[in-house]
Parts: structure tokens; C-alpha cells; sequence
């Protein structure tokens, strides 16, 4: 059972015994630095459970993949992140945003394209994800190219139809800005701001960005019940969609051929270009399925607008159709719209920092 | 005994060390490699622009057992600043070793970790930023006989998934001294390489992986 804050009570648990193991054991310690010793422990698991707050998730997901020893939360850096996140000054020409692809209200998808819109009006090959749930990725982008959030961002800031420009200008542009310096000092201890710490700020916001609030989820947690139509989607769901959807992240984190044929102004044979390996042909990350009124459109060149036209393309396509009769059709889109997560959507905590506006012109 | 032999010998190291500098040399044409990155269009000779790589785990070892390591784990090289192409690494006084190891290219298990300061800074420029991971080795210039734009080569060895793992294990014979000079024989690298059928190599791939069999080779 979750406690108060949602917080997986194993975690907490794990962080407690390896502050103690830091803490409770120093080589050799005078027997009157006790007490403050076990000050220093309880005051150090209070800032934690409120850092792991930041990052809450239902007891019926799994363990995150992210290595977060690596990489340890912290407010600061989680609100630097936020600001880079929400900052043209990360493109070469000041005009894009990570957020200007990845909105927080498609859930940090785009909806108003079906491929990427970068700086000088550029458009790219690919249709924008949404991002949450990140800390069980074990893999990014639609062919997987990228293994590790942390340095996934190199990807858009680099590519010259999304920002156009390279981390080493970022980091300068960075460190000519004041108001930077501020910020890594808070988050860093100190004012260098360097490659690593741009791309692990970011990753620790892309991180606290949980989606598991859906009414899926509370009827997880028996604080909601499904309605019939809702039941009998899950049902089929659960027979036709949920080896590669798989609950409760909707995803199975691999790679999958669902049918597409290819669009021949793109090209795009997916996950071969990455391994070279024949049987990879075709194959795309599998997305997850939570939040879909907000990330339209579908698939990745963005080819289907509606949920029913992606419904339609199971049951139609030539190989493998599904026996989907149209009234089934309908019972797995309710279903569907169950995983909506609006409070995810909506949350302040993942929204444009508001001190950012009272920044004044560059 | 013999397991004792190195922790002992990282004991005595702090008491009495003695600095041993690795200095590793490029050689083309048979003379010190000249970094030339004016930028000027090729010539009637070949010329090497840039000449970057990564090492990690660098070892001195007796009988196969390390006697000493870098104290950095990982060093990037830069044939156009020969400061970094120059290292020290402490070996204890009275400390016999026999041979070099080293790791060329980034240990694939850094490599899939995530994202690191100092040498391995994205901001070396030695990241690849369309897919995940280091460039190990980089070698770009320009040759007449190449048919690129501008006839230009360029090398970027690297990635460390699957059956094109790029990182390579080297080990060299040498002999006790102040300074240990490692050759690296450009020439034996252009030998091998037609420039006119093979110039450009940047993803990981078979022919990427043959590459980094062959970088092993240069090393004397
Ligand atoms: C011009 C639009 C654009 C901009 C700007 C942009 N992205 Fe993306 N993002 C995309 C597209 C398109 C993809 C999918 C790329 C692919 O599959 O090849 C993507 C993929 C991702 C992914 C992988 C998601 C997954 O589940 O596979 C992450 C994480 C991400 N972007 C974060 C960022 C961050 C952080 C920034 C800012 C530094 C950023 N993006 C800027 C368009 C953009
Ligand atoms: C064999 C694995 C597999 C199965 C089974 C499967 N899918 Fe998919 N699904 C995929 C893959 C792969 C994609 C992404 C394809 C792409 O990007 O081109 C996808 C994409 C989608 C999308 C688009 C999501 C987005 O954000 O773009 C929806 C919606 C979807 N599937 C619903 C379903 C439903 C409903 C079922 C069951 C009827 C189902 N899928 C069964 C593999 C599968």
C-alpha cells in the first residue's frame, strides 16, 4: 500500500539504510558525536522523503530503471531543469524550446503537427512523443538510437531542423547569462555550469514528469470502479493489446511492428537504422497508451488524427487483422480514454515557471 | 603472495613513487604527426586535421599484474595539444613492470551510464549526439585521393552496443624508464585503408568494427 505521499515505502526504505550506512558508521567516531550523528540522519531523511516526493509513483508499478545514485534528485536541480526545459536559449537562434515540441498540455507531446517543428520553421522526419514515465525508459526515440536519458538531449539540441545548435554553444550561452550562474550555484553548490550538469538538470525535471493519476489508477486503487463499456475494453485490451501495451505503464519498453506500411515521402524503416539487423526492419518503439486525448496525433509520422482511425488500422490492416467488430472498437476506446491523466496535464509543478516571465528581455 | 604483490605496492607507492610519464606519439610519413587545422584545401599531400581518443584503465603491470594505474580513468587525448597526448602514472620505487594495458575508446560499461564531467564532457566534442554514444576515436583530414567533398576524411570510430563494440583492449610490451614512448603508426593506418573506396566511417557498423581492430595495430 502506498503511504500519505504515494511514495513506494521500499524506497524510502532503501535510502534510509544507505543514508545510515553513510552516516551511522564513520571510521573511527567519538561516542559524544552520537547524538549529533543521529540529528544529522533524521534531519537528512526528512529532506529525502520530501525529494522523493518529487518523485511518487503507485506501489503496482515496477522498480524505476533510471539509476538515480547517479544522478540524485534534488529540488534545485529539478527546478533548474525545468527552467532549461522551458528556455530558447537553448537553440541556436533563441526561438525554440524543448516545450515548443514537448507541451505540457499534450502531455508533453505536440499536437499541432504530425512531424517536429523546429527553429527557421523546420520540419523534421518524426512525430514529437509524449514524455512521462521516463524513469522506466530503457530506451528513446522512435528506433531506440538513444540508451540514456541524460544524454538524449544532446539529440534536439544538435539536429538542425529542431535547435540547431551544439552543447558546448549552450554551455557558453549559459554562462554568459547572470541569472544561470544563480541557478547552478543553488542547484550544483557552485556557479560552473558545465555539459554534465545542463544535461542532468534536464533530466532530473524530464524525470519527476509521473503519469499515474487516471482513473485507471484509481480503480487500481479501488478508489473508482470501471463502467461496463470501460470493463469490457479493458477486457479485450487485455486479450488484444496489452503483450506490447503492457500495464500498468502501457508500454513493454520494446520494439514492435504494428502493421504500417510505409510512408514513401519518409522512408523511415525505424529500429534497423539504429542496429543494422535485418529483422529489425519496420520496427518502432512501442509508445505508451496513457493520456492519448492529449498527444494526438498517432504513431510515429503522426499518420492517424483519431483514436478510431488507429482502432480501424488494427482490425483492417492485411497482416494479422484483429477481430475487432466496430461496437468493440468503441467498448476499447473507453477503456482507453480511462488512462487519460489530467491531473498530470494540468499540474503546476510541471508547468512554464512563472519567475521565468518577470525575467527581463535577453 | 602474488595477490599481495600489487596491495603492497599501492601501500609503498604513497611512502616512495617514482613518476613514470606514458607519452604517446603519432607518427605519418615517418616523422612526429603535425596537426594542420587551418582549414586550407587539400593539397598534393595528405594532411591529418584532427586526431582525438579516449583511453581508459590505463595500467602498468608486472607479469600480468597491475603494479599502477592513472589516476584518471579516462583520458582524452588530443594529437593537437600535446600536452594531453602525456600522462604520468606513479609506480612504486623498486617496482618492476613489463608491460602497458589500456582500454582504447571509453569502457562500454561508462559508456552506458549516462552522462559524465571532465574528459568525458559532452562539450569535448566527442559525443555523438544522433544516437547514444562516445566517438572513441576520431580521425578527420584531407587527402588528394579521396573523393569526398573537399577530400576529406573522416574517422569516428565508436559505439559499444551489440556486435559493434568499438572498445579495444591494447597491451604493449616496454621497458622500465622515466618516459615510456608509445608510437602510434599512421602510417600502418593509411597503408591498410584505401582513402579512395574507404573515407568516411561514422556510425557503428562492420566496417567501423574492422576500423577499431586495426586502431589496435598502431600502437608500438
Ligand atoms: C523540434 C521539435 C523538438 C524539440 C525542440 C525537442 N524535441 Fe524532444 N523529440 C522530438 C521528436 C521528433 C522526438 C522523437 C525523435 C525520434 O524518434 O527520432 C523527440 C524525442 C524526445 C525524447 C524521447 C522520448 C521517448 O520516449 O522516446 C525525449 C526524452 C525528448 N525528446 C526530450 C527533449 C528535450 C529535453 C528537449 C530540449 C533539450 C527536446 N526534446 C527538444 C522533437 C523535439
Ligand atoms: C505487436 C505489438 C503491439 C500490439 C499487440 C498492439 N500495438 Fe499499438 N502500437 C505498437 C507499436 C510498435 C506502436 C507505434 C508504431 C509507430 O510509432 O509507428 C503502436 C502504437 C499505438 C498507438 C499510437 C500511440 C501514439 O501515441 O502514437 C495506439 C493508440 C495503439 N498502438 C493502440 C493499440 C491498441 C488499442 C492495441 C490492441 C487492440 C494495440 N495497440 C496493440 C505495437 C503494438
Amino acid at each position: 500500500m502506498p503511504n500519505k505521499q504515494g511514495v513506494r515505502r521500499g524506497s524510502v526504505r532503501k535510502w534510509a539504510e544507505r543514508l545510515r550506512a553513510q552516516f551511522c558508521s564513520p571510521p573511527l567516531g567519538p561516542e559524544a558525536l552520537r547524538p549529533f550523528l543521529l540529528l544529522a540522519v533524521l534531519g537528512s531523511l526528512a529532506m529525502t522523503a520530501e525529494r522523493l516526493s518529487d518523485f511518487a509513483y503507485p506501489d503496482y508499478f515496477p522498480a524505476p530503471t533510471y539509476n538515480f545514485d547517479a544522478n540524485p534528485l534534488s529540488g534545485e536541480k529539478i527546478q533548474l531543469g525545468r527552467r532549461l526545459f522551458y528556455d530558447e536559449i537553448l537553440s541556436a537562434d533563441g526561438t525554440v524550446s524543448c516545450a515548443s515540441c514537448h507541451s505540457p498540455y499534450n502531455a508533453f507531446a505536440h499536437t499541432d503537427h504530425d512531424l517536429s517543428h523546429g527553429i527557421g520553421d523546420q520540419i523534421g522526419t518524426r512525430n514529437a512523443p509524449a514524455l512521462f514515465n521516463l524513469a522506466w525508459s530503457t530506451s528513446f526515440h522512435r528506433d531506440g538510437a538513444h540508451h540514456h536519458l541524460d544524454l538524449q538531449a544532446l539529440a534536439p539540441i544538435s539536429h538542425p531542423a529542431e535547435m540547431g545548435s551544439n552543447i558546448k554553444d549552450v554551455v557558453a550561452r549559459l554562462r554568459g547569462d547572470s541569472l544561470y550562474a544563480a541557478g547552478f550555484a543553488r542547484a550544483w553548490g557552485d556557479p560552473v555550469i558545465t555539459g554534465e550538469r545542463v544535461l542532468k538538470s534536464l533530466a532530473q525535471f524530464q524525470l519527476t514528469l509521473v503519469s499515474a493519476g487516471a482513473k485507471y489508477d484509481r480503480v487500481r486503487e479501488q478508489k473508482d470502479t470501471f463502467s461496463d463499456q470501460e470493463q469490457k475494453g479493458y477486457a479485450l485490451f487485455k486479450t488484444y493489446c496489452n503483450s506490447c501495451h503492457t500495464e500498468p505503464l502501457f508500454t513493454n519498453q520494446g520494439f514492435a511492428k504494428n502493421g504500417l506500411e510505409v510512408d514513401t515521402t519518409l522512408n523511415d524503416f525505424g529500429r534497423i537504422v539504429i542496429t543494422t539487423l535485418p529483422a529489425d526492419n519496420l520496427l518502432f518503439k512501442i509508445p505508451s497508451l496513457r493520456n492519448l486525448s492529449f498527444t494526438h496525433p498517432y504513431m510515429h509520422d503522426g499518420r492517424f488524427r483519431k483514436l478510431r482511425q488507429v482502432l480501424e488500422h488494427y482490425a483492417d490492416r492485411l497482416n494479422d487483422p484483429l477481430p475487432l467488430a466496430s461496437n468493440d472498437q468503441a467498448d476499447l476506446i473507453a477503456f482507453l480514454l480511462t488512462l487519460d491523466d489530467r491531473a498530470f496535464v494540468f499540474d503546476r509543478r510541471y508547468a512554464f515557471p512563472v519567475e521565468m516571465r518577470s525575467v527581463p528581455e535577453r | 603472495m602474488k595477490h599481495l604483490l600489487p596491495i603492497l605496492c599501492l601501500f609503498f607507492s604513497t611512502l616512495s613513487a617514482q613518476e613514470v610519464f606514458i607519452d604517446f606519439q603519432p607518427v605519418m610519413g615517418g616523422k612526429a604527426l603535425v596537426i594542420d587545422d587551418t582549414g586550407a584545401a587539400a593539397g598534393a599531400e595528405k594532411v591529418v586535421e584532427a586526431m582525438r581518443f579516449y583511453l581508459s584503465d590505463v595500467a602498468l603491470r608486472s607479469e600480468g599484474q597491475v603494479v599502477s594505474t592513472s589516476d584518471k580513468r579516462h583520458h582524452l587525448l588530443d594529437a593537437a595539444q600535446p600536452e594531453t597526448m602525456r600522462f604520468p602514472l606513479s609506480v612504486p620505487a623498486g617496482v618492476a613492470y613489463d608491460e602497458l594495458s589500456f582500454t582504447l575508446g571509453v569502457d562500454s560499461l561508462t559508456a552506458a551510464s549516462g552522462a559524465f564531467g571532465g574528459d568525458l564532457d559532452p562539450t569535448n566534442g566527442m559525443y555523438w549526439t544522433w544516437r547514444s554514444g562516445y566517438i572513441n576515436f576520431k580521425l578527420e583530414g584531407t587527402a588528394p585521393e579521396c573523393p569526398a567533398r573537399k577530400n576529406r576524411f573522416q574517422f569516428h570510430v565508436g559505439g559499444f552496443q551489440g556486435p559493434f563494440n568499438s572498445e579495444r583492449a591494447v597491451s604493449l610490451g616496454v621497458s622500465p624508464g622515466k618516459t615510456i614512448p608509445v608510437k602510434i603508426d599512421l602510417d600502418r593506418f593509411f597503408d591498410q585503408i584505401n582513402l579512395a573506396a574507404t573515407y568516411q566511417i561514422m556510425s557503428p557498423d562492420d566496417r567501423s568494427a574492422t576500423i577499431a581492430d586495426l586502431l589496435v595495430e598502431l600502437f608500438r
